[in-house]
C-alpha cells in the first residue's frame, strides 16, 4: 500500500514539474521499489554471473579426470567434490548453468519471435488471414506438450550430443508461442483502430514498419513478461527431458542430465554431491525468474496505478 | 451448446491428423525399426527370417503406405498390437490407465481436500504469516522441478523410513499371489505413499493459490460487506456467502482436470516406475514400439480436448453469464 502512494507522488511530482514520464520510467519506478522483485533480479543476475564467470576462475578443466581424485566429497580443492571420473562438480555446476540457462533463453526468444510474428499479422491484418493464422494456432495449441515433446526428442535420441541442445530449444519454442500469439492479436485489434494508426498511414508508412514499429512496441509488455515467465518454464522442460535421458545429453553438461546420475543408485545413496547442487540451482535459478516476472507484470500493469 | 460440442469435436480432426502425421514420420527417422529392437543385438535370427517378420508386421511398405494403414485400422478401434509386449495395445493400455487413474484420483481427492481449507484461509488473512508461508511454499513448488522433489524425497524421507520405493506391488507377493484382497490393497496402498506425496504436494503449489485468488476476488463484493453489516458472524460469512461463489471457478478446475486423471505425470510415473501409461509411453519409445506410441500419444491428444472442452462447458453451466458459440 505505502509503496503506491510513493508512486502517485513521483507522477504527481512530475506533473507538477510539467515534466513528461514515460511509461517505461514509471515501471521502473514501481519494479525498483518492489523489494521480492528486486531481490529476484539480483538473484537471477548473480547466477548469470557465476555460470559465466565462474569456469574461468576454476583451476579445473571440463574434461579434466583424474580417477585418482574420484568421489570425494567437498572439501578446500574441490567445493563441491568430484564425481566418478574425478572431474571437479562445482566447475560441471557453472558451465551446466550456461547451457541450462542459455536453452531457456533462447527457447523463449523463439516463442516471443514466433509468438509476435503470428499474433501480429494476425492482428494487423484481420480477416481470412487472421482466421486461417489463429486456427493453426489453436491445432498447435492442442497438442498436448509433454508427450509430444518426449516422443519426439526420444525418437530423435541418435543426434549428436553436440545437436541435442538446439533441438530442445526448437522443440520447447515451436510448442509454446500459441498463447502469446493470441495475446497479442487481441492487444493490436484494439491497438490497430486507435489515432496514431491513422497517423501512420496518413504518414504512408510500409506495412512492415507500421507493424513492427509502432504496434508491437506498444505490446512489448506482455511480450518481456511473457517471455521472462516463459524462459523459467523452458528451464524446468530442459531439466526434466534430460533427466528423462530424453533432452541434451552428456558429455555436454546440464544440471538436468546431472541429476540424471542419481538414477545409478550408489550415486544416488553415495555420492550426493553430484545430484543435489544442481537441483537447487534449477530452483534458485527458477525462483529468482519467476519473482522477475510477477514483478515485471505488476509494474506493467497499469491497472495497479491508484 | 451440442452444436458447440460438436464443433469442437470437428477441430479434433486436424489436430489429430497433424500429431499423428509428425509423429509416425519422426518415429520413421529412429535407426533401426520394432524388428531390430524386439531381437536385440545379435539374437542370431537370420535375415530371411527377420525380412519375413518384417513383411507380416508390414514393415517393409513405405512410410505413406504404412501411415495410411494405421490411420485406416486406427479408425475403425483397432490400434494393432505392440510388439514390446506381444498383447495388443488396447489391452496393454487399458491396465496402464487404470493403474496411472487410481494414483491420480487419490491425488485429486487429497489435494482439493487440503487446498480448499488451506486457500480460504490465505484470502481471509491475506498478507499474514499463514498467507505468507503458503505464498513462499507455492513460489518454491512451483519452481522445484518435480523429479529433483521426488529424489530429495526418497534421500530423505523413503529411505530412511524404508518405504517401498517402486513398482506398484511388491514382486515377489505379487507372483505369489495375495492371501487376501485386503492384503494386496495394503501392499498396494504402501507403494502408493511415495509417488501420491509428490503428486499432492506440487499439485497443491498452484491450487492453493487458485483457490485463495478465487477467494479473493468474491471477499471484497458488495454482498459481502451487507452480509457483514447484517451482524452475521465471520464464520457464516466466509463458509456462506463468501466460499460459495468462490465455488464456482474450483469446479470449473475440477471439470477440467477430470480428463487428466487418466492422463497423470509422466514423469513422475517413471521415476517411481508406476506401471502407469506415461512410463509406458517411456518405454515404448526406448524400445520403438511404433504402434504403442502412436496410440498412447493419440490418448493423450484426446484428453487435453476433452480437458479444453470440459472447461469451457462447466464455465458456461455455472456461470448463466457466459455464452459458448
Amino acid at each position: 500500500m505505502k509503496n503506491n502512494i510513493k508512486d502517485v507522488d513521483t507522477l504527481e511530482v512530475a506533473q507538477a514539474k510539467s515534466e513528461i514520464v514515460g511509461p517505461w520510467a514509471v515501471a521502473w519506478d514501481r519494479f525498483k521499489k518492489n523489494k521480492v522483485a528486486m531481490f529476484g533480479a539480483v538473484l537471477f543476475i548473480v547466477i548469470l554471473i557465476l555460470t559465466i564467470v565462474g569456469p574461468w576462475l576454476s583451476p579445473y578443466s571440463l574434461n579434466q579426470y583424474d580417477l585418482t581424485m574420484k568421489k570425494l566429497p567437498p572439501s578446500s580443492s574441490h567445493w563441491l567434490g568430484t564425481d566418478e571420473q574425478g572431474r571437479d562438480v562445482l566447475l560441471r555446476l557453472f558451465l551446466g548453468g550456461r547451457t541450462s540457462i542459455l536453452v531457456g533463453v533462447i527457447a523463449a526468444v523463439l516463442t516471443v519471435f514466433i509468438g509476435s510474428l503470428v499474433g501480429g499479422i494476425a492482428g494487423y491484418y484481420g480477416g481470412r488471414v487472421d482466421n486461417f493464422l489463429m486456427r493453426f494456432a489453436e491445432i498447435v495449441y492442442s497438442i498436448p506438450f509433454t508427450p509430444t515433446v518426449i516422443t519426439i526428442s526420444g525418437a530423435l535420441m541418435w543426434v549428436d550430443s553436440r545437436y541435442k541442445m538446439y533441438l530442445v530449444m526448437f522443440l520447447i519454442g515451436i510448442l509454446s508461442w500459441p498463447g502469446l500469439a493470441r495475446m497479442i492479436r487481441g492487444q493490436i485489434l484494439s491497438l490497430r483502430e486507435q489515432e496514431f494508426m491513422q497517423a501512420t498511414e496518413i504518414l504512408g508508412l510500409s506495412t512492415s514498419s507500421r507493424i513492427v514499429r509502432h504496434l508491437l512496441p506498444n505490446t512489448l509488455a506482455y511480450i518481456i513478461v511473457n517471455a521472462t515467465l516463459g524462459m523459467a518454464g523452458a528451464i524446468l522442460t530442459e531439466a526434466s527431458l534430460s533427466y528423462l535421458g530424453l533432452g541434451v545429453t552428456p558429455p555436454t553438461p546440464t544440471w538436468g542430465n546431472m541429476i540424471q546420475r542419481a538414477s545409478n543408485s550408489d550415486v544416488f545413496r553415495n555420492i550426493k554431491w553430484l545430484w543435489i547442487p544442481p537441483g537447487i540451482m534449477i530452483m534458485l535459478t527458477v525462483v529468482s525468474i519467476n519473482l522477475l516476472g510477477e514483478g515485471l507484470r505488476d509494474a506493467f500493469d497499469p491497472k495497479e496505478i491508484r | 451448446m451440442l452444436k458447440y460440442i460438436g464443433k469442437r469435436l470437428l477441430h479434433l480432426i486436424p489436430v489429430m491428423l497433424i500429431i499423428s502425421m509428425v509423429l509416425f514420420g519422426i518415429m520413421e527417422l529412429m535407426p533401426g525399426d520394432a524388428v531390430n529392437a524386439y531381437l536385440g543385438v545379435g539374437s542370431g535370427v537370420s535375415v530371411e527370417q527377420q525380412a519375413q517378420m518384417r513383411e507380416e508386421l508390414g514393415l517393409n511398405k513405405n512410410v505413406v503406405v504404412r501411415y495410411g494403414n494405421w490411420l485406416g485400422r486406427t479408425l475403425k478401434g483397432d490400434f494393432g498390437k505392440s510388439i514390446l509386449l506381444r498383447a495388443p495395445v488396447r489391452d496393454v493400455m487399458g491396465r496402464s490407465i487404470w493403474n496411472t487413474f487410481i494414483l491420480n484420483f487419490f491425488g485429486m481427492v487429497i489435494a482439493f481436500a487440503i487446498s480448499i481449507p488451506v486457500g480460504i484461509k490465505s484470502a481471509v488473512k491475506k498478507y499474514g504469516a499463514y498467507d505468507n508461508f503458503w505464498t513462499v511454499f507455492s513460489l518454491v513448488g512451483v519452481s522445484m522441478p518435480s523429479f529433483f522433489f521426488a529424489l530429495v524425497l526418497i534421500f530423505f524421507v523413503g529411505i530412511p523410513l524404508g518405504l517401498p520405493l517402486t513398482l506398484m506391488r511388491d514382486p515377489m507377493q505379487a507372483v505369489r499371489g495375495y492371501p487376501s484382497l485386503w492384503a494386496e490393497l495394503v501392499d498396494i496402498g504402501r507403494h502408493m505413499i511415495m509417488p501420491l506425496t509428490v503428486l499432492v504436494i506440487s499439485s497443491l503449489a498452484s491450487l492453493t493459490r487458485y483457490v485463495r485468488n478465487s477467494v479473493l476476488e468474491v471477499i471484497n463484493q458488495d454482498y459481502i460487506r451487507t452480509a457483514r453489516s447484517k451482524g452475521l458472524s465471520e464464520k457464516v460469512v466466509i463458509y456462506k456467502h463468501a466460499f460459495r461463489n468462490a465455488l464456482l471457478p474450483i469446479v470449473t478446475l475440477l471439470g477440467s482436470y477430470i480428463p487428466s486423471l487418466f492422463g497423470g505425470s509422466l514423469i513422475l510415473e517413471t521415476i517411481f516406475k508406476w506401471p502407469g501409461i506415461g512410463n509406458r509411453l517411456h518405454e515404448a519409445i526406448f524400445k520403438k514400439d511404433t504402434s504403442l506410441v502412436m496410440a498412447i500419444n493419440v490418448f493423450y491428444a484426446l484428453l487435453m480436448l476433452a480437458g479444453n472442452l470440459l472447461a469451457d462447458i462447466s464455465y458456461a453451466f455455472v456461470d448463466p453469464r457466459v455464452k459458448v458459440s
